[in-house]
């Protein structure tokens, strides 16, 4: 059983730092019309992948640097089934390679600095008493207007993260207020020989921000860009 | 709803570093004919990512390895 990493260009020269795949395992390299899959040959009586397999299939794919990183878990029986597996996809897998090829992923997170309001106070109890129901009411209300001013903010804090990324920002995923901790997620595919410099710009645009703090993580496998899930 | 706000404290950057990077390898990346895979070898694939996911989450948390991997990840793109 294989357990599968990333596609390549076929000429592509293969991870530079790993000899072998996950856990020790042998690093299998399967070629056909031009491309090759990277895939680490499993043991079935292995015990199951565990938080350490995330962060070493993460390392490979930076090892292998221009690739379409695969779902993980990924798992294909043996080396003939992910041949024919490359020939069923090996137009779509080819335009990808191409283009994601010398981009990197940067990951940005950034955090409200306060907890919203609505998020720290105790629901209303509408059984409780006269008036109970207006006093849900006007909880509701507060709670909305409260979500509606955050996400506005939020989407200006998008705006300057886009505009500090610069004109060589390739394309943005952004995910905007998806939960009262988080006033944004978002993923910028950036050309990786440029990414150091986009990471410290983007940084710097928001640290005299008072109400939110960034975290960006990267430069990552395009993961977020890939594009070609069980839809494609 | 807001008891449950309540009762978790927000992530901080090595576990943020650990579910973000958790979320794009499961989540993301192209897909080759997926379910024809599940019962390769008889085993239960859908329990291996499963596991994964589970074991994850739960070792986020106060996980001192996790968080030395989660640095090196978020600061020297490994």
């Amino acid at each position: 059983m294989l357990l599968l990493h990333a596609i390549t260009a076929a000429e592509a020269p293969g991870p530079a730092g790993a000899t072998s795949g996950l856990r020790g395992y042998p690093l299998r390299r399967i070629e056909h019309g031009g491309l090759a899959a990277w895939a680490t040959a499993w043991e079935s009586a292995a015990r199951p992948l565990d938080p350490s397999d995330l962060l070493a299939s993460h390392r490979l794919l930076l090892e292998l640097e221009d690739c379409v990183p695969a779902r993980l878990p990924t798992w294909v029986a043996d080396e003939a089934a992910l041949a024919t597996q490359l020939a069923e996809r090996a137009a779509e897998l080819s335009t990808a390679l191409a283009r994601l090829r010398g981009t990197s992923e940067l990951a940005l997170s950034v955090l409200w600095r306060d907890v919203p309001r609505a998020a720290d106070e105790p629901a209303p109890d509408v059984t409780d008493g006269p008036g109970a129901g207006t006093r849900y009411l006007r909880a509701r209300q507060r709670a909305l207007a409260e979500t509606d001013e955050r996400r506005a903010r939020a989407e200006a804090v998008r705006a300057r993260i886009e505009r500090a990324a610069g004109p060589r920002l390739l394309e943005a995923r952004a995910d905007v207020y998806p939960s009262p901790y988080v006033a944004l997620r978002a993923a910028l595919l950036v050309p990786r020989a440029e990414a150091a410099a986009v990471r410290a710009r983007v940084q710097r645009s928001l640290r005299r921000a008072g109400d939110v703090r960034i975290l960006v993580n990267g430069p990552w496998p395009p993961y977020t860009f890939v594009g070609l899930g069980r839809e494609a | 709803m807001a008891e449950a706000f309540r009762s978790v404290s927000a992530p901080d950057d090595d576990e943020l570093t650990l579910l973000e990077l958790a979320d794009r390898l499961l989540n993301r990346g192209v897909v080759l004919s997926g379910e024809a895979t599940i019962s390769v070898a008889g085993v239960d694939l859908i329990y291996l990512g499963l596991n994964v996911v589970l074991t994850a989450v739960e070792n986020l948390a106060g996980s001192k390895r996790g968080g030395d991997d989660a640095a090196a990840a978020r600061d020297h793109g490994g």
